[in-house]
């Protein structure tokens, strides 16, 4: 296992190089640099604007200026982002947590609603209930998003007054918040609050996996509940439980959109999945043995099939951190999708290479994490 | 099990109590350390008042919708090239004082912390000198005096670091020596010649300055490089070899190589001065930054030791102006006898305690929240789009204004270009501009939208334009245009091998022309003409397909090619490798843009066009110091360009502003609310009930 791993590790790093190098590249290939967009400013001179690119490095060949990049980055130093003028690192880390906190949270709802639905579709297969929720989950599927997300808007925003016209905070509850106090703060506790429940509930599973289905299931769902009770006191008696209140609400809409538009793809690969393994001989011995349908559906049945599921989410989450740029822009989720979109259509090299580098080695790490992962939930599965 | 159970709740225990030691972390101090950059709040004095307990008698917030977020609060950045932008401005160009100003409307040049108009220069040895008197007992939002040091010392740190851009145009390094502190009220600047009204009236007299016993200290690191012995050192080799290379005993490799060397030099210091902590700056203006939470929204608060809070201002019909406090303290008046009929007369603001401005990613968003009365005005650079202004009409309690734009479109040609160059060229654009029907264009085929415009400064600048500017074949039929180009092109020597002819069957149509051939016998070459694609711009593309098509009738083989914007900008900036293109301007409303854009001498002129004629005029524009003097130059300038077209102007959009909630003092103004004054804060008032 651990040569699997170590190989795997060196084909990571040549296909990081080979990314990073084909994402630069093809950035610098885009007609012009950031200096165009000052152009339409009589004012700045030709000479000016060589200065400009002098002060960038952007008078040096884009392949020394790849190098250059490369060299920096393994040192730890991204850069300095174009049009902020300031370390990539500092960009990121100002935009990540919301954006990590929105798309997680959706992540993880939709992946839970898929996986249940897409059991449940299996599970009832051919009638009416099945079609139904095909049919709802590949409307939603197919949906032009930001007309969808739009709608949403206007329906539950601005016709319902339910929730709020996109942003991630209400701006007269916060413009009075107590100096110092920022969402950046809310939204990284609110994300440690959600790791330490996640955590908690995965060493519950853990440990209640061998117990009896109906003791196992009792003890889970009175961990998730009294996980969720603790977090929802901590931040009730927290004196910033107004402005986390306000930030969660806010996430409503978006979440309540992003599950609606993302589920059914899990529901289907779960479905499918499913499908295959109730055809499999264990599961006609565990219904000849007389164990009653529900510990066949959900111990043998839907265990097995989580597999390609349980891939599909590991793999989806890295690009959490490239956040949704549609998502994000109709959202007014000021985010590192926007960040991401807006540094690429103004040739902000460093802003995107810094983006993508993060995106990249997680997904390819994800890609790791998911193959190991394989080999403690499939016991069948060996690496040479 | 009870194993299990127990081993449960005993991670819940330990997960609780992570949660209660987090608690004590969360509250209003950020951990020391952290590595997520904090919201930039600024500044901290004084202290936030609670908005919900207004004790000013004004109404409480005026609140903005905006599309983008700002970039910096560094006031060095923010009008070097790095800060420049509208998205920036509407929220902070309010804070940091200038010497004069523009008047409302007219645009009347005015004193702002000037106690009047500036002295005339003399000449000082080799110099030229002229001083600017402050008014007294100005303060900035500290509390402290505002004084001629912080103009003196504004002006050397520009000159000294070679700020660019906005910078630049005001204390512009090439003809702005230095300036220096007379005596406490009384700023003397050093120029080597006399400066026209574009470098002086336009340019130093109405760029900011800031606080010098703030920013003194604080640019000493930066100031500590290029006061270096290094620096220096480098500099001097720069000229050595400058010299040396125009004596022959240097290459032109060496010059630039040390060149880099003395801007990675410089580089590092302006990256120092771009990136200094302004928390806590003392700033003059209306309004002051409160709080910025980065990505969600902006506020400022009404600076209540700015001078200019209830000052009266009057226009009159004769041209008059008069700004004076109600208490018998203050009154400028200039441009004649204040008497005879007001044309605007209001109290200056702000009438609210806070200006919020509210980031949203969208427009449609920004529109439903104006639609849902969570902001009062939505402030875009190029106004609301016709569709949302449909949207917004239907609302009563939104008010949308139209105004004219100061800017415009155009076709511009590549003069690099045989066929565009010369005489020849000249005859060929003259007949393209008679053949480009801006009446029908305008008015038929973009249904109104847009305004015809017959010369570079836009009618809405009313003082500069000249009304009277060559406008070809304006009015003619399409039958006569066609006769007057084919006309114009023969004279300049053009032959086809079919000519354009009129065809009167079926209400008269133009017979394409073939085979155009230039004055010296070669066949006229396919062009391209580039406009931005649907997409960006329908009216341009609209436009783009129309002209290739007139173009056509003439037999030119002109292709209309519809790209994506950056495209053009590359072709016209950085590559040269296009025959025409479809651009557009926003202006400012001094027009020295009518030589900059084209004087040959200056590199931002990439069209190739050099004219004898317009370098004689704007050689003496740029240095008129003479506003009527300068008026009658820009209306010869305007004629030569109308006739010699190195650009034909287009149109001008009209720009639309919706606001609710809000009264404004005057809603007709160049450029409209939003863009011309950034949504106007102090002069808005909350609207009647």
């Amino acid at each position: 296992m651990l040569k699997y791993i170590a190989n795997r590790l060196l084909q990571i790093v040549v296909t990081l190089f080979i990314f990073f190098a084909l994402t630069y590249f093809i950035l610098d290939a885009q007609p012009g640099d950031i200096t165009l967009q000052y152009v339409n400013n009589p004012k700045f001179t030709k000479e000016q604007r060589e200065a400009l690119r002098r002060r960038l490095g952007l008078d040096k060949p884009a392949y020394v200026r790849f190098f250059q990049w490369m060299g920096n980055t393994l040192r730890g130093d991204l850069g300095e982002s174009y049009q902020y003028r300031k370390p990539v690192m500092d960009v990121l880390l100002e935009r990540a947590p919301r954006t990590i906190f929105l798309f997680l949270t959706a992540t993880l709802i939709e992946f839970f609603v898929g996986y249940w639905l897409g059991r449940v579709l299996a599970w009832q297969r051919g009638t009416g209930l099945e079609y139904g929720i095909t049919v709802v989950g590949a409307f939603f599927y197919t949906v032009f998003t930001p007309w969808f997300a739009l709608m949403m808007i206007y329906l539950f925003g601005f016709t319902l007054k339910w929730f709020p016209i996109g942003k991630f905070l209400d701006v007269n509850l916060w413009r009075t918040a107590p100096k110092g106090l920022t969402a950046n703060q809310i939204f990284i506790n609110l994300l440690v609050t959600m790791t330490l429940l996640a955590v908690a509930l995965v060493v519950v599973y853990y440990l209640t996996r061998r117990m009896n289905p109906y003791r196992a299931s009792l003890i889970r769902w009175s961990a998730l509940i009294g996980g969720a009770a603790i977090a929802v006191g901590y931040w009730a008696a927290s004196p910033v439980a107004k402005y986390a209140g306000d930030i969660l609400y806010h996430m409503a809409l978006p979440i309540i959109v992003l599950t609606l538009i993302n589920f059914s793809g899990t529901m289907l690969l779960t479905r499918t999945t499913m499908l295959e393994t109730l055809r499999e001989d264990y599961i006609m011995a565990a219904r000849a043995k007389g164990l009653p349908e529900r510990v066949v559906r959900d111990k043998h049945a839907a265990r097995n099939a989580v597999l390609p599921v349980f891939t599909s989410l590991i793999i989806s989450l890295p690009f959490i951190l490239g956040g949704g740029i549609i998502t994000e822009t109709v959202f007014s989720w000021e985010g590192l999708g926007l960040t991401l979109l807006t540094a690429s259509t103004t040739g902000d090299i460093p802003l995107v290479m810094g983006s993508f580098l993060f995106i990249g080695t997680l997904a390819l790490l994800a890609h790791l994490v998911a193959d190991v992962a394989y080999a403690f939930l499939d016991p069948r599965i060996r690496y040479a | 099990m009870k194993r299990h159970l127990l081993f449960v709740f005993s991670l819940l225990l330990i997960a609780s109590m992570v949660l209660a030691a987090c608690a004590q972390a969360t509250p209003t101090q950020p951990p020391a350390g952290a590595t997520q950059p904090p919201a930039q709040e600024q500044p901290t004095q004084p202290p936030a008042e609670q908005p919900t307990q207004p004790t000013t008698g004004r109404a409480p917030v005026i609140r903005f919708a905006t599309l983008e977020d700002m970039t910096t609060t560094n006031v060095w950045a923010l009008y070097d090239d790095v800060g420049a932008s509208y998205w920036n401005y509407i929220i902070q160009s309010y804070h940091w004082p200038t010497l004069f100003t523009l008047s409302d409307q007219r645009f009347d040049f005015i004193p702002a912390l000037a106690a009047d108009f500036p002295s005339e220069f003399t000449q000082e040895g080799d110099l030229y000198v002229a001083t600017v008197k402050l008014k007294d007992g100005l303060v900035w939002s500290d509390g402290s005096p505002v004084t001629a040091e912080d103009v003196a010392f504004t002006v050397n740190t520009v000159l000294k670091f070679k700020l660019g851009l906005n910078w630049q145009s005001g204390y512009n390094p090439d003809y702005l020596v230095k300036a220096e502190a007379v005596d406490p009220l009384t700023v003397k600047y050093y120029y080597n010649q006399i400066p026209g009204l574009s470098l002086w009236q336009y340019g130093a007299l109405m760029t900011p300055f800031v606080n010098k016993a703030y920013w003194e200290p604080k640019i000493a690191d930066a100031l500590a490089i290029v006061n270096s012995d290094e620096y220096k050192a480098l500099e001097q080799q720069v000229a050595d070899l400058e010299k040396a290379v125009k004596e022959g005993t240097a290459t032109q490799e060496e010059l630039d190589a040390k060149k880099g060397e003395l801007d990675a030099k410089l580089k590092e210091a302006v990256d120092i001065l771009h990136k200094l902590d302004n928390k806590g700056e003392p700033t003059f203006g209306a309004w002051r930054l409160e709080k910025w939470e980065v990505g969600a929204f902006a506020e400022n608060r009404v600076n209540e030791k700015n001078f200019f809070i209830g000052t009266v201002v009057e226009e009159y019909a004769n041209g008059a102006y008069r700004e004076y406090k109600e208490d018998g303290s203050y009154e400028f008046v200039a441009y004649g006898k204040p008497e005879g009929e007001k044309v605007l007369e209001y109290k200056s603001g702000p009438y609210f305690d806070s200006a919020l401005y509210t980031l949203y990613g969208n427009p449609d968003a920004a529109v439903l929240a104006l639609r849902n009365n969570d902001v009062d005005f939505l402030l875009n650079p190029s106004g609301l789009q016709k569709g949302f202004v449909d949207q917004l009409k239907e609302d009563p309690n939104i008010t949308i204004v139209e105004n004219k734009q100061n800017g415009f479109r155009y076709l511009a040609f590549n003069q690099n270009r045989s066929y565009f160059k010369g005489e020849a060229g000249k005859a060929l654009r003259q007949a393209i501009a008679c053949m480009i029907d801006l009446d029908f264009l305008t008015q038929r085929v973009l249904q109104g939208a847009v305004l015809p415009v017959y010369t570079l400064v836009p009618e809405g600048n009313g003082f500069w334009h000249n009304p009277d500017v060559p406008k070809w074949c304006s009015g003619d039929d399409t039958k006569t245009r066609m006769e007057k180009a084919v006309q114009i092109l023969k004279d300049a020597g053009f032959t086809w091998e079919k000519e354009p002819t009129w065809n009167p069957a079926r209400g008269g149509s133009v017979e394409y022309g073939q085979g155009l051939k230039l004055p010296n016998g070669e066949k006229f070459p396919e062009v391209k003409l580039l406009a931005p694609s649907a997409g960006y711009d329908p009216l341009r593309a609209t436009t783009g397909v129309y002209i290739e098509q007139w173009m056509r009738q003439l037999g030119i083989p002109a292709t209309a090619e519809l790209t994506n914007f950056n495209n053009i900008l590359t072709a016209v900036y950085d590559t040269g490798d296009y025959d025409m293109f479809i651009l557009g301007w926003g202006l400012s409303i001094y027009p020295d843009y009518i030589c900059t854009f084209f004087d040959s001498g200056v590199p931002s002129n990439p069209y190739g066009y050099e004219s004898a004629a317009l370098k004689e005029k704007c050689d003496a524009f740029l240095l008129e110091s003479d506003i009527d003097k300068a008026k009658d130059l820009a209306f010869e300038i305007q004629n030569i360009l109308a006739t010699e077209l190195p650009y034909i102007t287009l149109f001008t959009n009209p720009i639309y502003d919706a606001f609710r909630n809000l009264e404004y003092p005057y809603t007709e103004v160049l450029d409209g609310i939003g863009s011309g004054l950034y949504g106007g804060p102090t002069i808005a008032k909350p609207a009647a009930q």
